[in-house]
């Protein structure tokens, strides 16, 4: 029963995407709720699709899909959002269908293969571990994200008044 | 255990803000009337209060700096000193030091030494021994028979001996004290009452009692105890409290201090804004889930279903109504910085200023109060600086010398206006004017056509600023165009009068909440919008106006003769205009900033009032939205901001 600390033990949920599995730290992980259409956001950044209403909370929701893969994702009875925690405040995450959470030893994640690491989101993965039989692709949530529009905003900024 | 820990340094921070703003407040009451110790005990029981906290919390530099600031203010409680501006200047810094200081413990930063201020505030209290020595001030009277009887009573001090080879020492201090409670108010004992209880003292105690009975009174009270040796009754009176007590062996008095109102003892509990946020998500929700039980009800017919889902709208209104006002928050949380704030800043500048505020109670939702503190910072230091005049100037002109800010909140139906008003030189109109023209805003001739107010109006214009020299305070002209924005922005207005020599008043108008809006739902596609209703003007059918193009840009010319441009909301959100004609479509006239535009919808589904949600930060700078809200079907609907809709058309 006792586990050695060398041997580091991580969380992650398991998910699914255009057939290839990946892993989300579990740390970043709020929660996790069927598919719903979001509603579409004009000039949103790209992967933005839209917004969706988490028990009163408006969120983003990002297609993962096109995100990673660039395909959007099929929407089915299985589609799931998972809400994450970013450094951009709380998010959807729509994939294809969510798994188990895995418990998968530090010692077992090796570094993405270097052919993933020429795409432009090459950077969102920290890396590639063995579970059982699957081969899992771990995210970093942050970066698995679009980035914000960076226009200026029309909002005043703190800070902005005559000090 | 750490949690634990973190948990009371909250609860620390919080209370030790609340303490040092009552410092604060004390500081600035006893300085405008010296005479007047009341606040005294404010600022004593604060600045002991601060320091019993930061020994519980280890915070050694808090509660040596506390410590000695309660010496000081010990000294000027009995009267050894006089709370002259230079102690007053004293205390406050040394109240900016300890909340620097707490910042920096309760971060567990390293913290500065504090000796230098430990020091001064050590050196003036001295000050108090030199001269207060010498006028012994009348301690605590010895009163053997009739004491003083004064309206609201006196506060005695009794103290009891029992006899040598008394049993029931506990039992018989408790009798004692008892009769004395019967007597008038028990306000202390010396030791605690529970260490009495478990006989841990000799045979003396003391117990201080607030009656209106005489001391011989008290006293037979105490000798009808049996056990009793003896009690002695001397009378406490309030201003001549001496820090140490020679009577009692160096044990403080603390009976007065302990009499007063313990501070903020008030019907309320903290609630962190995020549970408040969340409750008026849920009810949200709730609202969401009546509607859609409404529509099943309507579709089966199933009237006993209909009946219970009346009762759940009135109580779901009801609730949401009380959740709102929960949000609302008096003015005076960010008033009370303001008085300090004024202080200094006379000081700095050489002025005399007294700032009165009014409507301290009026509330707000905590959005709006949290959004305005800074444009009334503004306002108010432009007050100091530029419209009351140095006391030389004002004695010229046969002003007082000191001049008069005065910052008033008042609420008119579902509006709050606040107003920053002063008796300096108010505004030159002419000279506004003429910088006016300089500036090439307006023509020289166009005079009459600009009312006085329209002129003062000008100040809000970007970089306008008639005071030449720019100085540390204000006058970069970032200022009230900035102002006027940011109220602009919280739905409300400024509207600004002077009278030359004789001082100006800003007013600004605010909405209760920004939380709630009326707006104008209107569609595009398969999206529902929501328009504030604050911007729209008016909306028009097509065939009220005339489609024309000007430089191939679309406009409608108005039947009062205007021509304002037009814009398809349907081609501003980056869709292929649905609806094909405009001439099909409702005319909305939105106000952006003083551009009127004409925006085409293609269908209006009417006025509802709405909850405003935050946007996430990955569309900040996406121009035209201002949030978005969700509808009674649970659908999220966008809010449009009028004032960036507009301008990503080129």
């Amino acid at each position: 029963m006792s586990e050695s600390s060398v041997n580091e033990v991580r969380q992650y949920v398991l998910f699914s995407l255009c057939g290839e599995e990946y892993g989300l730290p579990i740390a970043a992980v709020r929660s996790v709720i069927r598919f719903e259409d979001p509603t579409p956001v004009p000039h949103a950044p790209a992967g933005v699709e839209g917004v969706f209403n988490l028990r009163g909370q408006i969120l983003p929701l990002v297609d993962l899909g096109r995100q990673l893969r660039g395909a959007a994702i099929e929407p089915t009875a299985l589609s799931r959002i998972i809400v994450a925690e970013a450094g951009v405040g709380s998010v959807g995450l729509a994939v294809d269908r969510v798994h188990e959470v895995a418990s998968i030893p530090v010692d077992q994640v090796r570094p993405a293969p270097a052919a993933a690491l020429t795409t432009e989101m090459g950077e969102a993965f920290e890396g590639v571990a063995t579970y059982g039989d699957r081969l899992v692709i771990l995210l970093d949530p942050d970066k698995a994200l679009p980035k914000p529009v960076l226009a200026s905003s029309g909002a005043i900024q703190e800070g902005e008044l005559d000090a | 255990m750490s949690d634990d820990m973190s948990a009371y340094k909250d609860v620390f921070l919080s209370e030790s803000a609340e303490y040092l703003q009552a410092i604060t407040d004390g500081l600035l009451a006893l300085e405008a009337n010296p005479v007047d110790l009341e606040p005294v005990e404010t600022i004593f029981r604060g600045a002991h209060s601060l320091k019993g906290m930061a020994a519980a919390m280890g915070y050694t530099a808090t509660q040596e700096l506390t410590h000695k600031m309660e010496s000081l203010m010990a000294t000027v409680r009995s009267r050894a000193q006089v709370a002259d501006s230079e102690l007053i200047d004293l205390m406050l810094k040394a109240t900016d030091r300890v909340r620097e200081v707490i910042d920096d413990e309760a971060t567990g930063t390293e913290v500065p030494a504090v000796d230098d201020m430990i020091a001064l505030l050590q050196e003036r209290t001295r000050m108090a021994d030199a001269s207060g020595a010498a006028r012994q001030s009348p301690t605590a009277a010895m009163v053997s028979g009739a004491g003083t009887t004064h309206a609201d009573g006196s506060t005695y001090r009794v103290t009891v001996r029992l006899e040598e080879g008394c049993v029931l020492k506990g039992v018989r201090a408790y009798m004692a004290i008892k009769r004395l409670g019967h007597l008038g108010t028990v306000i202390e004992t010396e030791p605690a009452a529970r260490e009495i209880e478990d006989e841990r003292f000799d045979l003396t105690f003391h117990v201080i009692v607030r009656t209106r009975a005489t001391a011989t009174a008290l006293r037979d009270a105490v000798m009808a105890v049996t056990e009793v040796e003896d009690a002695e009754v001397t009378e406490v009176t309030q201003s001549v409290v001496p820090p140490a007590a020679p009577e009692t062996g160096g044990a403080p008095v603390t009976a007065v201090r302990q009499a007063m109102p313990k501070l903020a003892e008030t019907q309320t509990v903290r609630i962190s804004i995020g549970h408040l946020d969340t409750i008026v998500n849920l009810v949200g929700e709730l609202v969401i889930v009546r509607s859609r039980l409404e529509d099943i009800a309507d579709r089966t017919g199933d009237s006993e279903l209909v009946e219970s889902l009346g009762v759940l709208e009135r109580i779901s209104a009801e609730l949401q109504q009380e959740v709102m006002q929960t949000r609302m928050v008096p003015v005076g949380n960010i008033f009370n910085r303001f008085p300090r704030m004024v202080r200094d800043l006379a000081r700095d500048l050489g002025k005399e200023v007294v700032l009165e505020m009014e409507g301290l109670d009026i509330e707000l939702d905590r959005t709006v109060l949290d959004e305005i503190g800074d444009p009334i910072v503004h306002l108010l230091r432009n007050a100091v600086d530029h419209g009351i005049e140095p006391p030389e100037d004002r004695v010229a002109s046969s002003k007082p010398p000191c001049g008069t800010v005065r910052l008033v909140a008042e609420r008119v139906r579902e509006q709050v206006f606040i107003s920053v008003a002063d008796d300096g030189r108010g505004m030159d109109i002419e000279r506004i004017w003429s910088k006016a023209v300089e500036r090439g805003i307006v023509d020289r001739s166009a005079r009459d056509s600009y009312s006085d107010q329209d002129i003062l109006m000008f100040v809000c214009l970007p970089a306008f600023t008639t005071v030449d020299q720019a100085t540390r305070v204000s006058g970069r002209g970032v200022g009230m165009d900035v102002v006027k924005g940011k109220i602009e922005y919280l739905g409300g207005s400024i509207m600004i009068s002077s009278v030359p020599g004789e001082g100006m008043r800003i007013s600004l108008q605010l909405p209760l909440t920004l939380a709630i809006i009326q707006a104008l739902l209107v569609r595009s596609g398969e999206q529902v919008y929501a328009l504030p209703l604050s911007a729209v003007d008016e909306v028009l059918s097509p065939d009220e106006v005339t489609f024309k193009t000007v430089d191939g840009a679309p406009v409608v010319a108005l039947r009062d003769g205007s021509v304002v441009a037009l814009s398809d909301l349907d081609e501003l959100h980056g869709r292929a205009s649905a609806g094909g004609d405009d001439r099909s479509k409702h005319l909305i006239l939105v106000r952006s900033g003083h551009v009127m535009h004409a925006l085409a919808v293609p269908a209006l589904l009417g006025r509802r009032e709405v909850v405003i949600k935050p946007l996430s930060p990955l569309f900040r700078g996406l121009p035209g939205l201002g949030g978005a809200t969700v509808l009674g079907d649970g659908r999220v609907a966008l809010i449009l901001d009028p004032r960036t809709l507009f301008s990503r058309e080129v």
